[in-house]
This record gives C-alpha cells, structure tokens and sequence, in this order.
C-alpha cells in the first residue's frame, strides 16, 4: 500500500490524490484485515483459546517441543511416543515451516518481554495470517488487473469460508500460512515475470521455499508456474523475461526446496516434480531456437525446428520412461495419482478413501464455501481472457486448474478459493467502476476511481482495447441514465452484504466448532458443552504410568499425545498402513484374537469413542467398517469385510446383526455395559441413539480387558488390557470338564461356621485315645 | 406378454430335452477332470448345456469348484447387463486361466437360459446374470451365490468373492483398454489435420470467445458437482413412492445430475447477467439497446442468483438468508 | 572351626528361612500315619500348624495378611472347609503367591475337585482308583490298586522330582488326575504306566475310562504365572509312613527293592513345592554402548551395545549365582531382531554383545528364560534407538566429486568471466543478463 503512495513521479498537484488513494487502500486492507481476524474468532470467544481437532495438536506439540529444545533438537527429534514401537523421525517427516513461524513469533514476543504462552501463538497464527493473505492477495490482483479489483479481492478472501474453513483460531495447521505464502509467491512470479528481473525471481524463490517448508501443497505451485511457462511458450509469447525469471526460479526454488528435509530429494525423483524440469530444458531448447533463427536462414531453421523438435522430445520422453522403469524416478504417488484417476482411491488405498477430505466435492460445498462468489467468478474469468496478456494466462490457469482439483477432493477447495477471490474482485469491480464512474465522468474530473484504473490502463499492453473503452465512454455521454445505474449499484450492494452475512453464518455455524469440545443445545436453547474428551485425556494423563502405550483408531492418536502426553500405536501421520491395519485388525478381531495382538504391541490401554449416548455420530462404530476395510487389506486371510454384513449387506448393530460384527472387539469396548443403561423412560434398555437401535448383544462380559474409564458422557471409554500374569492359573471352565461334580449346598451360615468332612469317625470323648485335644 | 413368451419357450425346449436327451455314460471322476481340463485349456469360460452340467456339476464325487454364470445372452432376451456381466466374467476367467495359480481345482463356466433352461428350473432362478458356486463337497449355501445387486460384478468383486469361497487368489488382468488412447490419438490427428487443412488461416486459434467459452463451461462444470456425478453416479432424479420426483437432493450430502444441471444453469445465468451489465455501462451501440441490456442483465443476475440461493436454502437445515425468494 | 561356623550358619539359615504352613488334616490320625514326611518338613525349618479341615476356626489371612505361606492339605474327604475358608479363599492364597501342597484319594470329596479344577487339573470320579493289573505290589488286595510305578514315570526334570536314575519304585494307592496335556503351566510330575487306567474297581467296566495309560496322572503340579506353586497328589497315601518304609515287589516281573522311592520323591517334591528348589531371580540388568559405562538415554543405530544381566538362584536359603549355558536375550521390536546366547563372564555375569540394526524404533532387550521346574525369568527393558541425527552423516560421498568440481568450475568461471566482462572493452553487445 505503501508502494501504491509513493508511486509516480507526476509531483505535487496529484500528490496529495496519491495520498488520498493510498490512505483508503491502506484504511480498507485494514479494515479487511481486522474483519478476517475477528470473524475467525467465534470458536475461542464461545468455548475458549484451545487447539483444535486433530492434525493442530501434533502442531502445537510439535511447537511446543521446538520451543523448549531448540531447533536443532526438534530437526533430529526422534518421538518414541508415537506408533509404538516404530517410532517417528519428526524432524525429518513434517512440513517445519509451521513451527519456525510461531516459534519465531514467540521468540521475538519474548524478547520484547511480552509473555505470551506458546499455545496462544499457535492458536491465533492463523487468523493473523489470514490478513497477511488478503495483503498478498491484493497485490497479487493489482498486478493482474488494478487496484480496485485488488481491494475487492482482499475483501472477498478476508471472510471466504472456503479459507475459513482451514483458518479459524485454533485450526493451527500448515494451510493457515500455506495459503499465504502460496499467494505471495503467485504475486511475486507475476512481478518477476512482468519486469524479468532476477530479483523479483529470486523473491519468489525464496517465498516457494516458505511455501515447500510449509505445506505439501507446494506441488500445485511447481507445477502451475512451469504450466504457465509451458502454455506461453505455446502462445508464442516466449520473451527474455521470461526466460530469466523462469530459470532463476527454478534453480533456485529446487535448491531451496531440496533443503527441507521432509521433501529431500523427491524434486529430482519424482514424477510430481518432473514437469518443472522438462520446461526448464524446453525454455532453453526455444531460447537456442529463437537465437539460431537470428542467425540462420527461414529454410535452415524450418527443418531444424522440425527434426530437433521431434528428436528431442522422443529423447527426453524415452529417457523420463527409462528412468520411471529403472526406478531412479518414483511414479506417482497415490494421493497424487487419485486426482487423476478418481476412481483409484477408492479400489486401491482405503486410508486415502476413508477421509472424508479425500471425498469429491457436491456443488452444494461450492456454494457453501464461495457463496456468490462461485456464481460471479466465470465473468471475471470471462473478462481476463477477453483482455489477455502473459500474467493474465498465469490466472486462467490457475482458475482451470484449481477449479478441476476443487472438484475431485473437497480438501483442495482451499487452493481454489485465493483463484476465485481474485476472479470475482476483477468481475466485481469492472462492474462497479463503470456503473459507479457515470456521475464523476460526466462532471469530466479525474476521481479516485479515475486514479485506480491509471495503473491498470499500462497493464493492457496487447488488449488494447480497454483503453479504448475509456475514450469511448467519456465521450457517451448520454448513457443508460441515473436511475438504471443506482438501481444495478443498490442491487450489487445487497449480494455483496449477502455474501458477507453468509460467510459469518457458515463461520458461525459450520467452522467454529473445536471439536474436542462439543456443544449441544437443548429444547428451550441453554447450552450444554460436552468435554468428554478432555476428561478421557486427562484421565489417562492422571491415573496411568508415564509409558503407558494406548491404542486407539488412529484419528486420536494426536490428541492422545497432545492432551495426555502417553504412548500411542497409530495416529493422523498415516504414514504406515500395515501398522495401522495390524490395529484395525485388532479392533475387528474378537477378544482372544485381539489380545494376542495387544500383548504383542504390548498395549496397555485401549480407548474407543462411543456416541451411542448422546447421538454422537463421529464415533468408532461409525467408522468401524474403514478399520475393518484397512486390515483387510493387510490381512485378506483374517478379516473379511462380508463377515460383518448382514445376509442383506446391511450393517446393523442390533440381534440382527451379523455374529462376526457382534463379537469383535470394538463392539465388544464401545457396548460393554450399555445394555444395562436406560437412557429415558420411552426406549428400551440399551438403545443406541446414533444408530437409532437396541444393540444386539447385551449381557457379555470381558475376558481380557477391564473397564477403566468411561466419560460423563460415555463418549470416550478406556480399558485396561490385562497382563498375561492376571491369568495367573489355567482354570477349567465348568463347561469344559470332564469329570462333572455335584453341585455341593453350603452348610455353613453366620452361626455355623464348621465344615463338613465325608465318613468322619465319630468321636466321643473319652472313648478313644488321640483324638481332639 | 412377455412372460407368456417365455413360458412356450421353456415348454418347447423341455419337450426337446426329453426327446433328445441321450444316455449317458456316467464317467468317474478322473475322466471327468480330464475332459473339463482338456476344454479350459481350448477356452476359460466353458459352455454348459443341460447335459453337461449334469455331468460335471450334479454327479458326485467332485473334487474341483465349479463357477457357473447363468445368463440369457441371447439378443431376443435384450438383457444388457448379461452382456457386462460376462465381459468381467471372462475377464476373470482368463486371468485364472493365465495365471500361476491355475489348477484343476476350479472351472468356469456358463449356462445360457436358451440351453438349458430345466437348468435354470432345477435351481428355481427366475433372473439373469446370476453367479453360482459349486463347492466340491455339498450343496450351494447362500454364500455361494455372489450378491450382484449389493456387491456388483466387476470382475475384480468377482475374484475377491471367489477368493472367499474357495480361497483361489485370482489376480484379475484386464486386458488393456486400448480404446480411450485409440480415440485420443484419433482426436490428436483430428485436431491435426484440421490444423494443416486451415494452415493459412490459424486466425480462429486466437478466437478469445471461443476460448473463453471452453473455460467457462470447464468452470461451470465443475462448480456444480459433475465430477462428483462421475465418481458418485447418482441417479437422474429421485421418484418416490407416491411417484412424486424430487428434482432436488434433499441433504447437503448429496444431488442428481439434473439437480447439477438446473445449478450449471442457474450459475451461468448470473454469469450471462454481470457480462451483460458490463457490456452495456461499457457504452458501445445505441442508448437504448444498451438500456434494454442492462435491464435484462439486472434480472439475470438477481433473479437467477436468489433462485441458486433458494435451492440451496432448501438443502441447508436453518439457513436464514434468502433474496427475492424464499 | 570354620566348618562349625559354616555349618551353624547354614541351620540358622535354614531353620529360620521356610514359612509357617499350615496343614489340613482329615483326622489326627493322619499325623500320627504321615509323620516321616511331617517331621522332615519340620527338620527343614517349618512351622507346621495342624488343623483339622472342618474346624471352625480356620483363617489363612488376618487383616490382609497371610498368616502362612504355605498350606497342605492331607484331607481328602473334606466336603467343606471349615471356618471362612473355601476354594475362593485358597485361589486367591494362589494368585498372590502361597504354595499349596493336596494330597486326595479315592473317595476326594467335591471341594478338593473344584479346587484342582481351578488349578488346571481334574480328579477322577468318586470311587476311581487307579489300576494296573501289570504293575501292581505283591501286597496288592487283588484289586491290582496298589501300584509300583518305577522312577522312569517321573518327569524328567531334577529341580522338581531329583535325580531320576537310583530312585527305587514307588508305591502308589489312590485316584487319577487328569490334565490338559496343552498347557504349558501344569506339569505331569508322575505318571502311570501304559497298563494303567483309573475306574472304580467295583463296577464293570462300561464306559471308557477318563484316563487311560500316560494320560493318567498320579501327582500333577501347576507353577502359575506369579511362580506360585501347587502339587496335587492322586493319593494320600503315598505321603504316609507306610508307604515310605516300605519294600517294594511287583507281582509281575518280580522287579523288588527294600524301601520304597517314595520318601526321597515326596520330599524332593515338598522342596520344590515350598520353593525351596528352582528360585531365580534377576538381580541386575545392565546396558550400555561398548567402551562407555552408564546406559545413555537412546541409542542410535548401528551401536555397538553391551548387555549384562545378573540371575541368581535360591539356594539353602542363599541367592547365589547361577549357572546355566542355554540363557538367551532376544532384542525385540514387535520380532526379534537380534537373537543371541548370553556368554557367562568371570564374575558371574550373563554378557552379550552386538550390533544394534540399522532399523530405529523402540525396542527392548528381552529375557525369557522359562525351563521346567525353575521360576519364569522374565525381564525386558525398554530403550528407543534413533536415526542418525543431521550432524553425523556422511560430509563427503565419493559420488559427489564431480559435482563439487561442477560447483568450483562454475564459480571460477564466473569470475574469469566477469573480469573479463567489465575489463576487456569490446564492442560486442551480447550480454544476455547481468
């Protein structure tokens, strides 16, 4: 905004306009700013300044760790605690950019003796970076269109759900500032490529490298920028800018990008990263081309164009091939190879299919999370092809691609969002300043609006037509009339507030929950918070020993850590399935199966989330079929996922129910003593209220586990696993012996406490000798 | 009608069967396997008459499985699923028959409605495709008859039932759907030759409308939910029981593909409406035209977007907001 | 001199190191029938408190103390314990570590039955004795119920029954047991001959019998998964003075000897059972990289790690070292990944060395000695074992010299490069970036 002041050297006369118009961008991105930061904060103002979810506590433990050892100690963390007994190199498997950021923040808090807790850092990190982005943003949009559409862009993406979403206070997660840099970086490839100087491309270096330690979405970046080059190129718009700012980048970005050492040497070895090469090398071939076709004659470079063109593209193909075979050159990877192939997932990776961000996306989210944005973005969209130049191409594609990706995972959603603020602040505005300039026109004055459009009016530099427009319309005068145009301006005012309430109310109701904390309303509208969870976590953290190894499904395993600080077998880094599957099997094995794998991973505890009470449908059960799913894809011999179908391929918890299902272990810990429990006087004893059923199997007793905790709620229920040496003897069971026995009444009561001996000699006394003393 | 047809049909072909039913030589059970060996090494799926099922599939004692598709392929039948049914069926086969674990232990096998339709009587199956196995010891429990309605029967459902039923790991290989590169080549030299054909006037390639036309309709196709559509296959629209049809998906977590239509036409229509409001305060063409313009723009955009936001209200539990319509 | 102190020392030790036992009688004639054995128990140091089984006043615990440690009960047609002590009582003095010797007979009454059940055994039916027309005393009645089972019958393990070789025959009167043949913690200590089997000798034989040959027990003897150990006996009258004075003759085979194996059997059996054979323990267990001295707080891969482990064995009332060659140390992350003998050093320590995997993850170094007749020897302990942190890597590969010379080519390029550039004029202008 600064920038956008002290710009041009017309002196004096419009220096203060200059004034006027940077003090309102400035005052509007303010105001942006403050708006984003404060709509994201409905979850701590309703429950309190608390993480959220799952993946923002392995963060915030992760924080917490660097803080307290240093970073070096946190690079060569080795967490014994997590997926016992494998352990996890967390330095060497996790995006650090996250935890340098608020931990630097931190720092530097701390050394202006502000003390704040770390936790709070982490928790507001996010929404303070969402302004950082509608910063960037803006710039990013002035760059492509003009300030106002900027202005208009920073507004839309300050209060998008679609980045609210991955952004509210506590949502402590890579895509918080992953966004951020992704726009930054955007902004300052299209700087570089517009002014083709190495500093602006070593800026967007550097900021790919932020992105790279940030979040694994720097994928779309490297390939993105490459696909603008590539279609450039295609275009015929090769130029020395872009050749320079293109080869500085991409050096630089790969060096960079290969220092981290989560991403390693994947830029060189995997096919994600091989388009970025292959444009490298083709940007040199149409250099050398372009050099040689000074040189040569139109005949000579004809043919050399034709036979070098198809020999080298044979080459680099062939030797991509070879590589890809020999295995110097991963093949995609499966989440990568799902975009594409969307049906994949869902044969092939069940742990990929099992999370519900990993599901394609129902135009009803487009609608959620974009509002009226999804429905005025194609105009904006419309307008930058109509006025095309090189940057503008880079914008196309990103829309295309990112619209393409949105559509198959809902996750990507967010990488569409920045595209579409951008798409309709340049519809938006285009609207707006001709509808808005009619009366400032007329009276023949440069105004503000006047002023905003100057910079883009260089921007257009083969469109050539938009500066036309202005000529054209200062000479209509007579124009569609007053009226028309207030009522076209109130009408876009009222979406506009449309938008803007929509996006509180989805914030308000849709993102703000912590999830760790639930909240239910009651009939007459008082609040119940449910901290079940929390209870469990500080339970386990309480009462049992410090290396105590719990077993959970593996969506707990970081709040497990986080909150209780114990030993967990798997959690949200997925990162070895057949470990996961071992504990899916043991979840769907019955009990003696089960505790034969328990005692070989030496389990403690085991903890199963149960809704069945208070209609919690997040719960075990509920996602009991993807545990059955992933071990049976380890272990096809053992678990069947038929077996726990009813003959009608129905799932169902109650008598009919399928024996297999009604057995197994996580039937066994989530209902265990839930038959007994009446929850009101109109159902029957153990009725589930999740799945609307009375369970099938009621009065069972454990073998091999005891109930050691349950929650107010019974939301959350732990269990001891038994020792071996707790079956200390060998008892035959009465069913099993063979020799059967009488059953024996007692004699004995309160008064008589002599026992009975078979064919005892009566003694009298004094008859014989040596008998009772 | 139909049914009746079908009635002579069998009538007929029993009165056949009867008559031109020969005697025959019960063979032991190694002649058996030899001669069921010898035609699977001729062709994987075997073709199985009356008689033949007799043979190898009733007579006892048995030490193979036997899988048997009963089908109508027929063309008079006009049963489309039977032909799938059979492609995956075969595919199946074939990579049995290809593979390592290849063994004696397990036929295929198909019986068509139009060969042996007391088959069908004997096992009281009145629809087709149906998938059987026959264990090698006892009668066929439900289990051996595979769930198509629940579990379809692609071949890879196939092999994983048969897996369950005989524990035979059959590596389904299909065999290499040339098809879609064949068309995109065809595409490619298409879009070549078109390209030489008009060599001299490559003018229409910086069409921007047509370009910006293609874009805007990938947008709108993804915005609203094709490639869900894709991956999901919802059905049209929903009849319910009173034979109402709901057009609309009644939850957030789903919708029909006619559903995405009316919300591709609903979004284009906004769009449409802000271009032409664009267009028409742009200033080109006479006053009035650009009046009617900008009239026309205005309800497109409010009408159809307070239409996409009833449609969404509809599916949103207390949504409050709603513009021009409830 | 010394001798007298060493021998006094070992009284003093003995008398004062075995614990009160109680002992549950049928009648006080049993004392008076048995008091061979009794009186050898009370040589060795223990405290035998008589009570009849049915008397009123039976307690094993006060105030959550065990008033004895062990319990023998020599009743075998108890129908019901007397005072507060029944079967449940007497499970729980197992699981918390007492030792039980039973002893029952043909006519085990159904207290005595649950209890055996509870311990993994089953007394034959009400009547049954165990017959052998091959192996039968001279002195037999003509039920051919008076076995002479010769010490080839025991089980082969010295901590439990002594030597078997010079062992003379024993002489056996009573029922069968039976147990499940599967599990690993009840040990058949004695068992019949292949002629035998158990039925009631009154009744024709119309149903096969429970047990038959092998499979018929005479003494079965369960050590729990606490070492707590339990010895039921199919005859009373094995223990009794009888019996243990007795000379041997079968009937058949005319096989004889002047004094039965019993008393030297029973008595090593009542040691065993009392604990006082086969008692080990861990004394220390120590780990460390080779060339350092205290443990570190995790390992790294390819450490070279040197276990040790002290065992000591309960002897005459002393811990001292012990000996064996067959103790092994298993280094386990869910499967071993290491599986070594530990080595015996000098000073009577168990060593081993070797070489951690490159493999990290939390492992535990694992001893599992579990033999026949001793106490299960289990110890693990837990260490993690990390990566190789970012600083002891490999700083310069081989394979990377060309490119260090790639980088140093290029940076002198550069320079000449330059220095060419700004200082030869020329007026060539093709200068392509700067």
């Amino acid at each position: 905004m600064v920038q956008a002041g002290s710009k041009k050297s017309s002196v004096s006369k419009i220096n203060t306009k200059a004034g006027i118009s940077s003090l309102i961008i400035f005052v509007v991105l303010l105001l942006a700013w403050i708006a984003g930061f404060s709509s994201r904060l409905f979850a701590v103002i309703r429950f309190e300044s608390i993480i959220h979810e799952f993946d923002p506590w392995f963060n915030y433990r992760a924080t917490a760790y660097m803080v307290k050892h240093g970073f070096y100690n946190f690079l060569n963390w080795f967490d014994e605690r997590a997926w016992y007994p494998l352990g996890r190199i967390v330095g060497g498997t996790v995006y650090p950019g996250l935890m340098l950021t608020s931990g630097s923040i931190h720092y530097i808090l701390h050394l202006l003796h502000i003390n704040v807790h770390i936790r709070d850092v982490c928790v507001f990190l996010a929404p303070v970076f969402s302004g950082l982005t509608a910063i960037s943003t803006y710039f990013l949009t002035k760059e492509l269109w003009s300030a106002g559409a900027g202005l208009f862009a920073a507004c839309f993406i300050a209060i998008v759900p679609g980045y609210i979403s991955r952004s509210v206070a506590g949502s402590y997660d890579n895509e918080g500032i992953a966004i951020f840099a992704l726009q930054f970086t955007y902004f300052l490839w299209i700087k570089s490529v517009k002014t083709g100087s190495v500093f602006w491309a070593v800026a967007a270096s550097l900021s790919y490298f932020y992105m790279v330690s940030a979040w694994g979405g720097y994928v779309f970046i490297i390939n993105l920028i490459p696909l603008h080059v590539f279609v450039l190129l295609l275009m015929g718009r090769y130029s020395n800018r872009l050749f320079t700012s293109y080869t500085t980048f991409y050096i630089l970005g790969l060096i960079f990008s290969m220092q981290i050492p989560f991403v390693g040497f994947q830029p060189i070895r995997t096919s994600e990263h091989m388009a970025a090469g292959g444009v490298f090398a083709l940007l040199f071939a149409v250099g050398v081309l372009k050099y040689m076709q000074s040189m040569m004659s139109k005949s000579e470079f004809k043919s050399l164009v034709v036979f070098g063109g198809l020999i080298s593209a044979a080459v680099v193909f062939l030797g991509v091939v070879l590589l890809t075979y020999a295995g110097y050159v991963a093949p995609w990877s499966g989440r990568f190879y799902s975009l594409w192939d969307t049906g994949y997932a869902k044969i092939h990776i069940p742990i990929i299919a099992s999370v519900s961000e990993h599901q394609p996306t129902t135009w009803f989210s487009f609608f959620f999370d974009l509002h009226i944005l999804v429905a005025t973005f194609p105009a904006g969209l419309w307008y930058t092809i109509k006025n095309i130049n090189d940057e503008r191409v880079f914008v196309v594609l990103y829309a295309l691609s990112a619209v393409y990706f949105a559509g198959v995972m809902v996750r990507l959603m967010l990488t569409l969002t920045p595209v579409v603020c951008i798409l309709s602040g340049i519809a938006f505005s285009g609207l707006l300043e001709l509808f808005l300039r009619e009366d400032d026109s007329s009276r023949g004055e440069d105004s503000e609006e006047e002023e905003q459009s100057t910079p883009s009016k260089r921007l257009y530099d083969k469109a050539g037509k938009v500066p036309k427009m202005k000529h054209e319309q200062s000479r209509d005068t007579d124009n569609i009339g007053p009226n028309l145009r207030s009522i076209v301006t109130v009408v876009i005012l009222l979406l506009l507030m449309l938008f803007a309430v929509h996006c509180t109310w989805v914030t308000s109701n849709a993102y703000s929950s912590p999830s760790i904390v639930l909240a239910s309303y009651g009939s007459d509208g008082t609040r119940q918070i449910l901290d079940d969870f929390r209870e469990a976590y500080f339970w386990l953290s309480q009462n049992t020993a410090d290396d105590a190894r719990i077993m959970s499904w593996w969506d707990y395993g970081y709040q497990i850590a986080g909150m209780a600080n114990r030993t967990t077998l798997v959690d949200n880094n997925t990162w070895n399935n057949s470990h996961i599957a071992l504990v899916g099997k043991a979840m769907s094995s019955n009990e003696s199966a089960a505790y034969e794998i328990m005692t070989a991973l030496d389990v403690d505890y085991v903890l199963v989330i149960f809704g069945g009470v208070i209609g919690y449908s997040g719960d075990d059960i509920n996602k009991f079929l993807w545990m059955v799913r992933i071990a049976e894809g380890e272990h096809p011999k053992d678990i069947r996922e038929s077996d726990y179908f009813t003959e009608h391929g129905e799932f169902r918890v109650d008598a009919e129910g399928s024996p297999t299902l009604l057995n197994c272990l996580m039937y066994k810990l989530s209902y265990y003593r839930f038959g007994e429990l009446k929850l009101d006087y109109r159902s029957p004893a153990g009725f589930d209220r999740t799945r609307n059923a009375v369970i099938g199997h009621k009065d069972f007793q454990l073998t091999y586990l005891e109930e050691a905790y349950t929650t107010e709620h019974w939301l959350v229920r732990v269990y001891r696993v038994k020792k071996p040496d707790e079956f200390n003897r060998p008892r035959i069971p009465i069913a099993n012996r063979i020799v059967k026995s009488s059953n024996y009444i007692t004699k004995k009561n309160i008064k008589r406490k002599k026992g009975t001996i078979k064919n005892k000699p009566l003694v009298v006394k004094g008859k014989r000798l040596s008998s009772k003393q | 009608m139909k049914h009746l047809y079908l009635l002579l049909f069998f009538a007929l072909l029993i009165v056949l069967n009867v008559t031109g039913q020969q005697k025959r030589q019960s063979h032991n059970m190694a002649e058996r396997v030899q001669q069921l060996t010898d035609m699977a090494n001729k062709r994987a799926v075997l073709r199985f008459n009356a008689n033949r099922f007799k043979d190898f599939v009733k007579s006892t004692p048995r030490n193979y499985s036997v899988v048997i598709m009963f089908t109508a392929m027929a063309p008079q039948r006009q049963c489309q699923v039977c032909r799938h049914a059979s492609d995956e069926f075969t595919i199946v086969a074939n990579s049995f028959r290809y593979s390592q674990a290849y063994s004696n232990k397990l036929y295929f096998a198909v019986v068509d409605f139009d060969e042996g339709s007391d088959v069908f009587q004997m096992l009281r199956l009145n629809t087709a495709p149906v998938f059987i196995h026959f264990p090698p010891k006892g009668k066929p429990k439900t289990a051996d008859t595979m769930d198509i309605q629940r579990i379809g029967f692609a071949a890879e459902t196939i092999a994983k039932w048969i897996h369950e039923r005989t524990d035979i790991q059959i590596r389904v290989f299909r065999p290499p759907n040339y098809s879609g590169t064949f068309a995109l080549i065809i595409l490619f030299g298409i879009v070549a030759a078109f390209l030489y054909l008009r060599r001299n006037n490559l003018e229409f390639l910086y069409n921007k409308t047509m370009w910006g036309m293609g874009a805007l309709f990938f947008c709108f196709a993804m915005t609203s939910g094709q490639m869900w559509n894709h991956i999901r296959g919802p059905p049209f629209i929903h009849k319910n029981q009173n034979g109402q049809i709901a057009y609309i998906h009644g939850s957030s977590q789903g919708q029909f593909v006619f559903e995405t239509y009316i919300v591709m036409f609903l979004n284009a229509a906004v769009v449409l409406g802000i271009i032409l409001l664009t267009e028409s305060a742009r200033g080109k063409g006479d006053p009035k035209r650009r009046k009617i313009f900008a009239i026309v723009g205005l309800i497109l955009l409010s009408v159809f977007f307070s239409l996409l936001l009833s449609v969404f209200r509809t599916k949103t539990q207390g949504y409050p907001y709603s513009f021009l319509f409830k | 001199m010394k001798l007298i102190i060493l021998s006094l020392f070992s009284i003093f030790a003995t008398t004062f190191a075995q614990g009160p036992t109680l002992v549950l009688l049928d009648n006080q004639v049993i004392k008076e029938t048995h008091s061979i054995f009794f009186k050898s128990l009370q040589d060795r140091g223990y405290t035998l408190t008589f009570k009849i089984a049915d008397d009123a006043s039976l307690v094993l615990s006060r105030y959550g103390e065990y008033l004895y440690k062990n319990l023998i009960i020599f009743a075998p047609t108890v129908e019901e314990f007397g005072g507060n002590l029944n079967v449940e009582i007497i499970t729980q003095f197992v699981d918390e570590g007492g030792n039980v010797l039973v002893a029952g007979s043909s006519v085990t009454g159904d207290v005595l039955r649950e209890l055996a059940s509870e311990c993994g055994f089953e007394v034959d039916d009400e009547g049954a004795f165990v017959i052998d027309h091959l192996n039968y005393d001279i002195t037999d009645e003509g039920q051919h119920t008076k076995l002479v089972v010769s010490s080839e019958n025991l089980i082969d393990a010295p901590v439990i029954v002594g030597p078997k070789k010079g062992i003379a025959p024993m002489l056996y009167q009573g029922t069968g047991i039976l147990t499940d043949v599967e599990n690993p913690l009840v040990l058949p200590l004695l068992t019949a001959d292949s002629t035998a089997y158990s039925f009631n000798p009154d009744q024709p034989i119309k149903e096969y019998p429970h047990a038959v040959g092998r499979d018929t027990v005479l003494i079965a003897g369960l050590q729990a998964r606490n070492n707590a150990r339990v010895v039921f006996s199919g005859s009373l009258a094995f223990f009794s003075d009888e019996f243990f004075t007795a000379a041997t003759q079968k009937a058949q085979g005319g096989e004889s000897s002047m004094k039965s194996g019993n008393e030297d059997v029973a008595i090593t059996i009542s040691q065993w059972v009392f604990k006082e054979h086969g008692q080990l323990r861990v004394r220390s267990v120590k780990h460390h990289k080779e060339g350092e001295k205290e443990a570190p707080k995790d390992y790294t891969i390819m450490d070279d790690v040197v276990y040790t482990i002290e065992i000591d064995i309960l002897e005459k009332g002393q811990w001292k070292p012990f000996t064996a060659k067959d103790i092994q140390l298993e280094f386990v992350r869910i499967d071993p990944f290491v599986r070594t003998t530990l080595k015996r050093n000098p000073s009577g320590q168990y060593e081993a060395k070797f070489k951690i995997p490159d493999v990290y993850g939390v492992y535990q170094f694992k001893v599992d000695y579990d033999r026949v007749g001793y106490t299960r020897l289990f110890s693990t302990t837990q260490v993690s074992v990390r990566p190789l942190q970012h600083t002891q890597y490999e700083r310069f590969i081989t394979s990377a010299y060309p490119y260090y010379t790639g980088a140093f080519s290029m940076m002198l390029g550069v320079f000449v490069f330059s220095f060419v550039f700004l200082h030869l004029k020329d007026d060539d202008k093709k200068s392509k970036s700067e």
